[in-house]
């Protein structure tokens, strides 16, 4: 483990570096950011040393910056002052360091208050508006731009405690502004929702002091976070899991000792941290478990606490400390641990500067008693009485070396003699040393020093001895004050100088206190610039002097006066005396012989004496054997120890060379990791490579599927030469087959077709002059087909000759053929314009009219019977001999448009205008609803449905384009396809079930593969051309359109493909192939 | 918040000392008024019925209460005092059940070691002894051991998640989402992953739902390629989250060094592997850096 990691910062606060180790106040920084992030504001409040900078600094901004903390933008700038003597300057730095902006530009901005601070924010590099962003990448770019601002007042109570910032009840222009700014900036970033949050460490003793800024202690109730006592879980955690992070450990007794001592401490939490900050450099930097025994080691535990082993341990060492460190362990507690720190440092500070300050070369002028002096003035100089408390207070280095005021302690030996204070493990006094920076050392006359923290003030016990000697030195100067005032005020009269008792009082305390300028302004609180003070207070040193010397001389010369009247006394007293010595003689006489006796008796009682004195020497001679032979028990001890030491020696010899073996083991070791790594990367650069050679197939696959689409394309262009466009759609079809294109490719088809027709010069076959009403093609060679005079014909495609089918008498159509409806290659339904139905037999030449109404919307015939639909009504007929008679009406609630059955003609189906099929049960005569139409909308309406040829789907096309597959048997949609935004005129399977054609009003022919339903289908486009009819044959569909043209088209490409190959004479040339192909592909030829 | 949790707790109260009867009484009408259920052995039980019932208490219960006054008073059948018998009985029953606690208060009222020898060594014996089951008081108030008592055995559960075991779990900014996916997309042919973009303005609570994935993950990678400072921050977080230098989680912090700031990413633990590579070379690293993990845990 690193030995400088120590995971407990001391006296200190956490800073932000160190927020891996603020452990406990996880839910504290929760609700502060769950306020913020509400409020925009929080005030946190709490007694001194309750953590509120460190919940801060090593809480909640660690948490902002790792995302924790939602704001609008990804990334914070953080602007954190103190008040200190000048609140808007340190804002201003800070906020234009954060910013990149002018200093002075800001902190004339902000002068102005209100919402200064918030427009120079929202002017910075920092700022966006984001409301009216639309585009979701810019929005990410300006998120990752800008910079949410977080605003720490740090210390807030500098606004009361410096006089700078606050005087005789009222705060300066300075404090007033900086806090009418913060304030507003939280009502408008609250108003604005502007990504801006405030945040004061207060300590809670000055909330009433609020009240002097306006509105503050409006947003105190509105947003205060009052920092609590953690509770004992979290007091363990506090203690034991930094440890944990840093690769140590807390035994669970001493957690148990330091949460119960803390509880009674005025510190806690201060005293907690420095605590365990001794504790784990005296357990060598947390190598070792700490303990109660490290405890003991720095006076927190009495050793009577300890188990005998450690109490062995901590004898021994005990006994071999300096005999000035070992009344420190006098009293051991908690706070005793800080006491005995400083102490430590006090002691050691003379010997530190003689070793550690090389910028002063003549040490031989400083004592052991200067350094001491300056520590001590130094901490006086930090501290002070403020309303009974004791505070921090900010001093310079010069200031503390005008205090000392004597010639040869220069600032630069102050510096020298408090680094000890500054050093990484004390820090004790702010700015605390670097060692990575060794300019920290040495520090300038006006840098400003602090005290840590104020429990170092409550807990060392010098410390408050030396307050308590200023305190009194102050009251007394007070005191002396008041007289020297009235004795100026009187003209300086005799009468007002002190009397002889209360002259040496404080002439005492003139020798004790050696008050100079410096310390007499240190205590002027007027209101006056430092000068001035400095100005009255050199003044108030002159008088002091005078008013001593005058009181003096005055009592001297009274004296002298007292001393002339005294010897006319003496001498009358003289004659008086020596009548009276006459008398003592004789009582002198008499008092000696009584003396006599008495001495007597004296001698006798030391002689008694003597001999006791003889028998304690006895005894003590016994004690000196005694302690002679305990000597010797423990010599016999080392020589022990010096064998067991030995024994250790050789014992750590043999774990040096074990630890060695393991070294080499490890190493080769490490050399097979590295031969697992280099095999796993090559595993992973061949994984990379097989993929990245597919990929390159792929593209390639692509790229010839590509150079398919586009050589199918201009095979649809004219050329000069047929077999050029023969040559595209062959080539490209081949390439799409090749390289597992689609099959039925709609382009592929359209280049082959277009191909093929202008080779083949296709062009459609006119049946008639008139118009064709239906057609029927019972064979692939044979067209029937009935023109619109009612005038039917047979033609033949071989032999390309039409033919007239004559009747033996005349069928009755008085009118054009309205309708008609091939049944069958025998039969077909003639109807005309009056409405009347003919059932026309081709065979027989014969025909009967049958029905009166409405043209039938489809017909069917099976066996003898014939089913027709007209309007909302299915008929059933019985054919006999031509002659037809009706069975049964079937009515419906819509217009029936389709009949239909399967191919073995037992199931008989029917399909309404609204999507509903029945089954019909011709038996039973029965109809069943077996599937519910939900297409009542005009545009949704069916308007044309086929049944598969395995009978279990039926086609439905519908008014708005939509196709539908209805699973007959579970009675609902497979799949459903939005074809055109026009009607679906009609819609027929093929014979083999797996292509379904479709029909529109925009002359379109789409021919759509089952399987792959949702593919783009083969269109055939006729232009212009109402289609009229299709008709489905094995391989093909004929098409009656142009009202009586008839044209085919093959339904598979394979079947053009193989009718195009026989026609290409010749392979592309070179040009053509550099042309059409580039470099795409080698050269290839198909015409052998 | 506490409330519907106080039911839970269910003490015994050990035997005290006849100087620490008034304690004893105190703290029955605390737990009577903190609504705490308890038990105890009457005065006048004889020897036997007392041990028996000893065991069966701890067994009923979830913590034991042991207030040390200052006298010893050994019992002659037991050849110990009361309270010492009891309380190396709850140790006993501490071995077989991990979740329950011992809580020992010696009142402030006590400021000095007890005179008796014995009660002194029993007191150190005690204090030598303390693991993570036992709770030392020296409060001055039964009320305040009882806030103490409420605390602790009261666990707040946090939110479980619904978290995959993994083999990566990959952690970045949404400001670098695009290149992590891409990321992700290649590593998902040769490992599981899974991912959590952060983003700012989302309403998850992150920070229990990754310390959860964690440690359902073989390794957890944090990548960064503009969010720099982020990073710098999160990886310290998350890192001080899932227990530091104690957990034995490997962590790899891994930026693009493309971003020339990149390269100042300062934060450093001996379970923290830190690289700056370049674009493409990141699932390589990532791939390598969980074989190693799965190599040493074979090994």
């Amino acid at each position: 483990m690193n030995q400088a990691i120590i995971p407990y910062p001391g006296l200190r606060p956490f800073t932000e570096e160190e927020a891996i180790f603020f452990k406990g106040r996880d839910t504290h920084i929760k609700q502060i950011i769950t306020q913020l992030q509400a409020k925009k504001i929080v005030i946190v409040t709490g007694a001194s040393g309750a953590g509120k900078s460190s919940l801060i600094f090593a809480g909640v901004v660690p948490n902002a910056r790792a995302g924790f903390f939602k704001a609008t933008f990804n990334s914070w700038k953080i602007v954190s002052f103190r008040p200190e003597r000048s609140p808007l300057h340190n804002l201003s730095v800070n906020l234009a360091r954060q910013l990149n902006l002018d200093y002075e530009e800001v902190f004339n901005e902000l002068k102005f208050g209100f919402s200064a601070l918030v427009n120079v924010y929202k002017n910075s590099d920092f700022y966006f508006e984001l409301s009216q962003i639309q585009d979701p990448d810019k929005l990410k770019e300006l998120k990752s731009k800008g910079a949410n601002l977080l605003i720490i007042a740090d210390q807030f109570e500098e606004f009361f405690t410096n006089p700078e910032n606050f005087a005789h009840g009222r705060p300066s222009i300075d404090a007033y502004t900086t806090v009418n700014l913060l304030l507003e900036t939280a009502t408008i970033a609250l108003q604005q929702n502007l990504p801006i949050f405030i945040i004061f460490t207060m300590r809670s003793d000055y909330i009433s002091d609020c009240v002097a800024f306006k509105g503050l202690p409006e947003y105190i109730g509105f947003s205060q976070f009052f920092v609590p006592r953690l509770k004992r879980n979290e007091l363990q955690q506090a203690i034991e899991e930094p440890a944990m992070l840093a690769g140590g450990s807390v035994s669970k007794r001493l957690s148990e000792v330091l949460i119960n001592q803390i509880r009674d401490s005025s510190d806690p939490l201060p005293i907690l941290q420095h605590t365990l900050h001794q504790l784990w450099l005296t357990a060598n930097y947390g190598q070792e478990q700490l303990d109660l025994i490290h405890l003991s080691k720095n006076a927190g535990l009495h050793v009577s606490y300890l188990n005998e082993t450690d109490k062995q341990i901590f004898l021994a060492w005990f006994e071999k400390l300096p005999d000035n460190e070992k009344k420190y362990f006098e009293n051991p507690s908690l706070s005793n641990v800080l006491n005995y720190h400083a102490n430590k440092l006090y002691d050691n500070a003379y010997l530190y500067f003689l070793e550690n300050v090389p910028w002063v070369k003549d040490k031989t002028k400083i004592t052991r008693q200067d350094t001491q002096l300056i520590i001590k003035k130094t901490f006086l100089g930090l501290t002070r009485i403020d309303q009974g408390r004791a505070v921090r207070n900010r001093i310079t280095l010069k200031e503390i070396t005008n205090l000392i005021n004597q010639p040869h302690i220069t600032y630069e030996v102050v510096n020298g003699v408090i680094n000890i204070f500054r050093e990484p493990g004390s820090t004790f006094i702010h700015p605390f040393i670097d060692p990575d920076q060794p300019e920290s050392y040495y520090i300038p006359a006006d840098t400003v020093l602090d005290i840590t923290h104020e429990a170092l003030i409550r807990n060392w016990r010098l410390l408050q001895k030396w307050e308590h000697e200023e305190e009194e030195n102050v009251n007394d100067f007070l005191e002396f004050k008041v007289q020297l005032k009235r004795w100026l005020e009187n003209n300086k009269r005799k009468e007002y100088l002190l009397p002889l008792g209360t002259l040496t009082y404080f002439e005492q305390w003139y020798e004790r206190c050696k008050p100079n300028k410096y310390w007499i302004a240190k205590y002027d609180n007027s209101n006056l610039p430092y000068e001035e003070k400095l100005k009255a207070a050199e003044k108030l040193e002159q008088n002091i002097k005078l008013y001593l010397q005058k009181s003096r001389n005055y009592i001297i010369a009274q004296e002298k006066k007292r001393k002339a009247i005294r010897t006319v006394f003496a001498i009358l007293s003289l004659i008086i005396i020596l009548i009276l010595i006459g008398f003592s003689s004789w009582a002198l006489h008499e008092k000696r012989n009584a003396e006599i006796q008495r001495q007597l008796a004296e001698k006798k009682k030391n002689e008694a004496i003597a001999a006791n004195r003889k028998a304690e020497q006895e005894r003590q001679r016994a004690e000196m054997e005694k302690k002679r032979a305990e000597l010797a028990a423990q010599k016999a001890l080392l020589e022990k120890r010096k064998a067991d030491s030995a024994k250790n020696i050789a014992l750590k010899m043999m774990k040096i060379a074990e630890e060695q073996r393991i070294i080499a083991q490890q190493q080769a070791l490490r050399a097979l990791r590295e031969k697992q790594k280099a095999d796993s990367l090559r595993k992973i650069a061949e994984l990379q490579k097989i993929k990245a050679i597919k990929a390159s197939k792929e593209a390639q696959r692509l790229t010839l599927l590509s150079l398919a689409q586009s050589l199918s394309f201009k095979a649809t262009q004219k050329y000069d030469d047929p077999q050029v466009n023969l040559l595209l759609a062959y080539y490209a079809y081949l390439l799409n087959k090749r390289n597992g294109g689609y099959k039925y490719d709609a382009a592929i088809y359209r280049g082959l077709l277009s191909a093929y027709s202008l080779a083949k010069n296709i062009s459609p076959l006119k049946l008639d002059d008139k118009t064709v009403m239906d057609f029927y093609m019972p064979d692939l060679l044979t067209v029937l087909f009935q023109n619109i005079s009612g005038k039917i014909f047979t033609y033949d495609l071989f032999e390309n000759q039409k033919k007239l089918i004559h009747f033996r008498r005349k069928y009755q159509l008085k009118t054009n053929v309205s309708k008609s409806l091939f049944l069958n290659d025998t039969l077909l339904i003639a109807v005309d314009v009056y409405g009347n139905w003919y059932l026309i037999n081709l065979n027989s030449r014969t025909s009967t009219v049958f029905n009166y109404a409405p043209a039938p919307s489809d017909a069917l015939i099976f066996e003898n019977y014939l089913l027709t639909a007209s309007n909302k009504t299915l008929t059933l007929w019985r054919i006999s001999n031509m002659t037809i008679k009706k069975v049964k009406n079937f009515t419906f609630r819509q217009r029936v448009i389709k009949i239909l059955v399967d191919k073995n003609v037992q199931i008989f189906y029917v399909v309404t205008r609204y999507g509903t099929i029945y089954k019909l049960d011709l038996d039973n005569e029965k109809l069943t609803k077996i599937y519910k139409g939900h297409n009542r909308k005009l545009n949704n309406m069916a308007t044309t449905a086929d049944l598969s040829p395995d009978g279990t789907t039926i086609a439905m096309g519908h008014a708005n384009g939509l196709i539908t597959l209805i699973d007959i048997e579970n009675q609902k949609i497979i799949d459903k396809l939005s074809v055109v935004n026009s009607m679906v005129k009609l819609t027929k399977f093929d014979f083999s079930g797996e292509k379904l054609i479709t029909v529109c009003p925009d002359n379109t022919i789409n021919i759509f593969i089952l399987k792959k339903f949702h593919e783009k289908p083969i269109t055939i486009s006729l232009g212009n051309e109402k289609i009229n009819q299709l008709r489905i044959l094995p391989d093909k569909i004929f098409v009656l359109y142009k009202k009586n043209s008839l044209i085919s088209f093959y339904l598979d490409p394979d079947d053009y493909a193989s009718r195009i190959k026989p026609l290409i004479k010749r392979n592309f040339t070179q040009k053509e192939w550099q042309q059409f192909f580039g470099n795409t592909i080698a050269k290839f030829d198909i015409v052998k | 918040m506490e409330e519907h949790l106080v039911a839970n707790i269910n003490a015994f109260l050990a035997t005290t000392s006849s100087d620490a009867i008034k304690f004893f009484n105190e703290l029955i009408g605390v737990l009577y008024h903190a609504q705490i259920s308890y038990r105890f052995i009457p005065e006048n039980e004889s020897i036997e019925r007392f041990k028996h019932k000893t065991n069966e208490l701890l067994n009923l219960t979830n913590c034991s209460i042991h207030i040390i006054g200052d006298k010893y008073e050994p019992v002659e059948a037991l050849g110990m005092s009361k309270p010492e018998f009891q309380y190396y009985q709850a140790l006993k029953h501490l071995k077989n059940n991990n979740e329950y606690r011992i809580f020992i208060w010696r009142p402030a009222h006590y400021k000095d070691l007890p005179k008796d020898k014995k009660q002194r060594e029993f007191i150190f014996n005690i204090l030598n002894n303390i693991n993570e089951n036992i709770i030392y008081s020296t409060h001055q108030s039964p009320i305040m051991l009882v806030e103490d008592i409420r605390s602790i055995m009261v666990s707040q559960i946090p939110a479980k998640f619904d978290v995959k075991e993994t083999e990566i779990y990959l952690i970045f900014n949404e400001i670098d989402e695009q290149p992590a996916l891409t990321i992700k997309d290649l590593l998902s042919d040769v490992a599981s992953v899974e991912t959590t973009s952060i983003s700012l303005s989302s309403d998850i609570d992150y920070d229990n739902f990754i310390v959860q994935q964690i440690k359902k993950s073989v390794l957890p990678v944090i990548y960064f390629k503009k969010a720099t400072t982020w990073a710098n921050y999160f990886i310290k977080e998350i890192w001080r989250k899932t227990g530091g230098l104690s957990s034995k989680k490997t962590f790899l912090l891994i930026g693009d060094e493309s971003n020339p700031e990149n390269k100042n990413i300062n934060f450093s633990a001996p379970n923290v592997q830190k690289i700056i590579t370049s674009e493409e070379l990141i699932p390589l690293e990532i791939k390598v850096a969980l074989d190693n993990i799965k190599n040493k845990v074979q090994v």
